[in-house]
């Protein structure tokens, strides 16, 4: 969740909004899936586990990131708008998920369903606390906050892709270059929507399967606007949601509720922080007409 | 006469700002009554409550003799007042006609725009106007537009009349145009409030002029018989001194040199445009808004396509050089929308201070950036610019008009530039910052920089420029050297004739 | 002009389709009429929500919690339905009360309140997504019956006079009359032969169309989301225009989604799947009118009936690959008509007095 929140962040600190985690994941998971299936039988000795799982890792960054790119390409191009074509890319992604692993692609496993092959590695579970699901990838959400937070408050082009997404105008007349901004951002975007994917399933899965993305997309969406968009809060927000998540699924698992039911959940607690937007400058509105007033009382 | 209009002690308080103060007006019916002040000093504001835009915290307002509540413009317009107003209120993709009949309580559900247009035009030929009602506002001048605006207001039955700001956009040909339109309605028993800051045109239009200063208003006194001395001291409250402080002129090798440019541009076109500036001299850019100026600025800047000619900087070809590019040549750029270019209103004043030398070291380093030494400069371009903030950390959106400008002035200026590009510089500022602005860009010149100034405000180009170069549809109508400056010539040019 | 484009490329589509009619042979003449019946079915709640749409953009808003709109009228449309034994009438009504809803929510938050259009759309459809599927899964055990709207010949039929002329009478109902024609009957019956709702629908379409560029509301409207502020001073209630747009737009939504309920008679999960976004294409893609949303809608209602085409000329292809036609279709034509038409230059910014 933090890594699909990412998504939607950086693309944001870009003045674009990236409803596309969801397919990110999708095509980070599927390109890290087929390295973690495909890369141990290739026969070259050198790679060993870790090794698969680093090229697993940026083979799902880079699949993950180009998924994102199509829509940042349009974008620029063409002016469509990406809230649109990222949600058509979700849609897209998922059906080509299920083609690829379905009865006529060609990573079916021909087992009878539609799935892949088993993935010959992935993460060890029991990370840091023992007999829990917990895995390395959880370094890497941390990591990728503190990378996010480097990036955009610390460094020059993370400064001026923050130029390009508060004001598109001012950035071309500094000189920076809007379009190559807008690309970059969701290539990174998407990059790590598919690390999302890449986290979910070589932590807590063990083939492709069809759908097998429960929403990770919206999550990221949910946590990055609770988190305004700031690191910590983005830290917190997803620990929250993810808690919220579980305790939904095991919900949904034992009874007639769903585990939608913290969609409607996440829904509220955002209308509710951009409500308190209005309201904040509404108080501070009238502080500032009080306090003109208070002077001539006296 | 009786007055037609009563505003008695009027207040209107914004958010930190008491824009107007006990504010008295009044208006004799069939008068051309000026209202005038700075930039600021709360003539729009009143406007805007008189038209119900704004509501008043305090105060009357007697019509006709009879007090009303004007509590949105549908009371207005019921009450037979209209506004021009400075921003056209025109919607640029309807037609003519449809603009004239927006929002008419009288409308039909279904609508008869034969009929209207037919009454429409019928009424722009007393005031000898052609008008074709099915046209796209976006395709008229803005001259047209402003007559439309008039007519409008005519057609929908206004007997009080409030023009603001309306000659900021003509040419001197155009507003004797104007003039002509307003001293008809006059005789016809409307009653025109006319909005300016500028003195001679009030003095020959104008039957009685009220000043507002600070918010506040001074006893309305006629026109006859008042000179522009005394109205500019009444607006500013000091003897105001027109002129400006320059060094001698002696210019220098070319700095910037265009020969033969076009462009197709997104803010118009340029067609043929060759001049060239020097070292230690002010070329003024004089033309009404919208005749090439922008096109002008962004061919030199890099941020539109040449598509034909060169542009030379300090003897280097930078014909099509991206932005940075330009930039790097020492050419710094005052943006004539400075929320929209200059700045980012919602980054703090140090991250806007390093807008554009963020990249080079030691803003910057291996990719980093170096916090310690930007706030170190930001500080000391803040203070020397007399930009008036408690830190550096505030949002640049969060500064008043004024020093806005002036931190973008700062950044620009301290960049030490061989050639500063101006556009509209002091535009919506108040006396004090725009004398400042005028002293720096000066200040430039006599340091032997080349400075580009351009300014729909002929005033401003006359007193400051050492040559003056005139715009008219995308072309330069021709360069004036300073012996030769004649406003009339000037207005002649402006309008696109040159004998 | 650029209507008047429109106007060509749709008398040519009618030349073309009835020359088919009448000189192809049968085997074509059915595929295409099927397809072309199946587009329309498709077609038709695109269109509706995309009409609704239309007038909302013109009016300055963005909706892009169109889809969870939808999603709702759909849910309650099936809960309605099934409460009133089956009538599609008040089943509907049902779904457009709480897409009203939904929408009351919007355009509170968006224009009373000047939250960001984009990021309450995209809150409005998760929160959509959430709450639908919590009350499927505890309704869904209840006994859903679910009927059609009547089709047309049933209603013709029942006209007193000219019905028993219009209609013939078949084994297990009624048909168009269209049969008797020579030649291209049989073609025309098939393309006809849809429920009452189609007739209404697209009578509703060019009627909003109508209003829109040719009433003093319509005009209202178009001016509110190019300029509010103009609006303002010549004494319209910019608030009251938006409120109206979106509110309308809610109720056509929602009623676009009782009427993909209505069509496959049962409700499931997210069974909207992304036609809330699509009609946003649809509007812009159509030049923001709704006639020109209808065509679009046709487009991609096209792009989705194509796989029953390509199925019944025997060709296999992968289901799955057959699924993202839709979705392609909508991003292409979003790339390549963006720019060339006129978006209302007030369209997603909020609009404050002072």
């Amino acid at each position: 969740m933090t890594f699909t929140a990412l998504a939607f962040a950086i693309a944001s600190r870009c003045g674009l909004v990236n409803i596309g985690a969801e397919g990110q994941f999708y095509l980070g998971g599927i390109a890290a899936g087929l390295v973690a299936i495909y890369a141990p039988g290739l026969g070259i000795p050198v790679i060993g586990g870790a090794v698969v799982l680093v090229l697993a890792i940026i083979a799902g960054f880079i699949a993950g990131g180009l998924w994102g790119l199509i829509a940042g390409w349009l974008k620029v191009s063409f002016g469509a708008n990406e809230v649109i074509t990222t949600v058509m890319l979700n849609y897209i992604a998922s059906f080509l998920n299920k083609y690829l692993i379905g009865y006529d692609g060609p990573f079916y496993d021909g087992s009878g369903n539609p799935q892949s092959e088993a993935f010959k590695v992935s993460f060890e579970r029991g990370f840091f606390i023992q007999n829990s699901d917990m895995t390395i990838t959880i370094v890497l959400a941390i990591l990728a906050l503190v990378f996010y937070f480097i990036f955009f408050f610390k460094m020059k082009k993370g400064y001026e892709m923050r130029v390009v997404g508060l004001n598109s105008t001012a950035a071309e007349y500094a000189g920076i270059k809007v379009k190559s901004n807008a690309l970059l951002a969701m290539f990174m975007a998407g990059g790590f929507g598919g690390l999302a994917g890449v986290s979910e399933l070589l932590s807590a899965q063990s083939r492709i399967l069809p759908d097998f993305s429960s929403g990770y997309g919206f999550d990221g969406v949910a946590v990055a606007l609770l988190g305004q968009l700031h690191p910590l809060g983005m830290g917190l927000s997803a620990i929250l949601f993810a808690v919220l998540k579980s305790g939904g699924l095991a919900m949904g698992n034992k009874g007639t509720i769903s585990p939608y039911i913290v969609n409607a959940i996440q829904a509220f607690v955002i209308i509710l922080v951009v409500a308190s937007v209005f309201v904040q400058d509404e108080y501070n509105r009238r502080k500032l007409i009080r306090q003109a007033k208070a002077p001539k009382e006296e | 006469m009786a007055p037609i209009l009563e505003m008695k002690n009027i207040v209107k308080q914004f958010p930190g700002v008491l824009a107007n103060d006990n504010v008295n007006l009044t208006v004799e019916k069939g008068s051309i009554h000026a209202l005038m002040g700075e930039n600021g000093a709360g003539k729009s504001t009143l406007m805007n409550i008189l038209y119900g835009l704004y509501a008043p915290s305090s105060g009357q307002i007697l019509f006709n003799g009879q007090e009303i509540q004007i509590t949105s413009p549908k009371h207005a317009i019921e009450h037979g007042i209209g506004m021009v107003h400075q921003h056209f209120m025109l919607i640029p993709a309807l037609s003519v006609i449809e603009n004239v009949i927006l929002g008419r309580p009288e409308n039909k559900k279904v609508l008869d725009l034969k009929t209207d247009a037919e009454a429409f035009v019928a009424l722009g030929a007393r005031y000898s106007m052609k008008i074709d009602p099915y046209e796209l506002i976006e395709n008229l001048t803005v001259g047209q537009q402003q007559r439309v605006e008039i007519l409008k207001s005519i057609y929908r039955g206004a007997e009080l009349l409030i023009l603001d700001e309306p000659t900021a956009v003509l040419t001197p040909q155009e507003v004797t145009e104007l003039f002509k339109i307003m001293t008809q309605l006059k005789e016809e028993g409307k009653t025109i409030i006319f909005i300016s800051h500028k003195l001679k045109e009030v003095l020959t239009i104008c039957d009685t002029i009220t000043v507002l200063r600070l918010g506040k208003s001074q006893p309305s006194v006629p026109s006859a018989g008042t000179t522009r001395e005394e109205l500019a001291e009444m607006m500013v409250g000091r003897k105001v001194f027109l002129n400006v402080d320059k060094g001698p002129y002696n210019p220098g090798e070319s700095v910037l040199k265009m020969e033969n440019v076009f462009t197709k541009g997104i803010h118009g076109a340029l067609n043929d445009v060759s001049l060239d500036i020097r070292k230690g001299e002010i070329l003024g850019i004089a033309g009404v808004d919208g005749n090439g100026q922008d096109a002008l600025i962004e061919s030199i800047t890099g941020l539109d396509k040449v598509t034909q000619g060169h542009i030379f900087i300090k003897g280097n070809d930078m014909t099509n050089a991206t932005p940075r590019q330009v930039l790097e040549q020492k050419v710094s750029h005052i943006p004539a929308d400075r929320h929209k270019r200059g700045m980012v209103s919602t980054m703090s004043i140090k991250e806007n201070m390093i807008l554009i030398s963020y990249y080079k070291e030691p803003y910057q380093k291996f990719g980093f950036l170096n916090w310690k030494f930007i706030e170190e400069t930001s500080e000391e371009i803040v203070k020397r610019f007399k930009v008036k903030t408690p830190n550096i950390q505030e949002l640049g959106g969060k500064l008043s008009g004024g020093n806005q400008q002036k931190m973008v002035l700062g950044r620009e200026l301290s960049r030490d530039p061989d050639l500063c590009i101006a556009a509209h510089p002091v535009r919506g500022l108040d006396i004090g910052a725009t004398e400042y602005v005028h002293e720096c860009l000066v200040a430039e010149r006599d340091k032997g920089n080349a400075v580009l100034l351009v300014s729909t405000e002929l005033d401003e180009v006359l007193t400051l420029a050492d040559r003056i170069a005139v715009m008219y549809e995308g072309r330069i109508m021709g360069i004036l050297e300073k012996e030769e400056f004649d406003i009339t010539r000037i207005g002649m040019m402006m309008a696109g004739q040159n004998q | 002009m650029k209507q008047k484009k429109g106007l060509i490329i749709g008398i040519i589509v009618l030349v073309v389709l009835l020359a088919v009619g009448f000189f192809a042979p049968d085997n074509i003449k059915n595929t295409l009429a099927s397809f072309i019946a199946q587009d329309l079915r498709i077609a038709l709640p695109l269109a509706i929500a995309a009409a609704g749409l239309v007038y909302e953009q013109r009016s300055g808003i963005l909706n892009l919690g169109a889809e969870g709109m939808m999603l709702t009228g759909a849910l309650f449309t099936w809960i309605g339905t099934s409460l009133f034994g089956g009538n599609p009438w008040l089943g509907i009504l049902v779904g457009m009360s709480s897409s009203l809803i939904m929408a009351l929510l919007f355009g509170f938050l968006v224009i009373t309140l000047r939250s960001n259009q984009t990021v309450i759309g995209i809150s409005i459809n998760i929160l959509a997504l959430g709450l639908t599927s919590t009350i499927y899964r505890v309704v869904q055990t209840m006994n859903i019956t679910v009927n059609a709207f009547p089709s047309i010949s049933d209603v013709l039929s029942k006209i007193p006079g000219i019905g028993a002329a219009l209609t013939n009478e078949v084994p297990n109902g009624t048909e168009l009359a269209l049969t008797q024609i020579p030649v291209i009957g049989n073609f025309l019956t098939t393309i006809f032969s849809q429920n009452i709702m189609m007739y209404i629908g697209i009578v509703f379409i060019f009627f909003l169309n109508y209003v829109l560029f040719k009433t003093d509301l319509g005009l209202k409207v178009r001016a509110v989301g190019e300029y509010p502020k103009a609006c303002d001073t010549t004494g319209i209630n910019v608030f009251k225009i938006r409120y109206g747009a979106v509110l309308f737009s809610g109720l056509l939504t929602g009623f676009a989604g009782g009427l993909l309920v209505l069509d496959i008679k049962t409700f499931v999960e997210n069974v909207t799947a992304g036609k809330g976004f699509i009609a946003v294409a649809a509007v812009i893609f159509g030049k923001y009118t709704p006639i020109g949303a209808f065509g679009a809608s046709l487009v991609f209602g096209g792009a989705q009936a194509i796989q029953y085409l390509i199925q019944a000329v025997g060709l296999k292809a992968p289901s799955d690959l057959m699924n993202m036609i839709p979705y392609v279709v909508t991003v292409v034509a979003l790339a390549g008509f963006i720019g060339k038409t006129h978006v209302p230059a007030a369209l997603t910014v909020p609009y404050t007095k002072e």
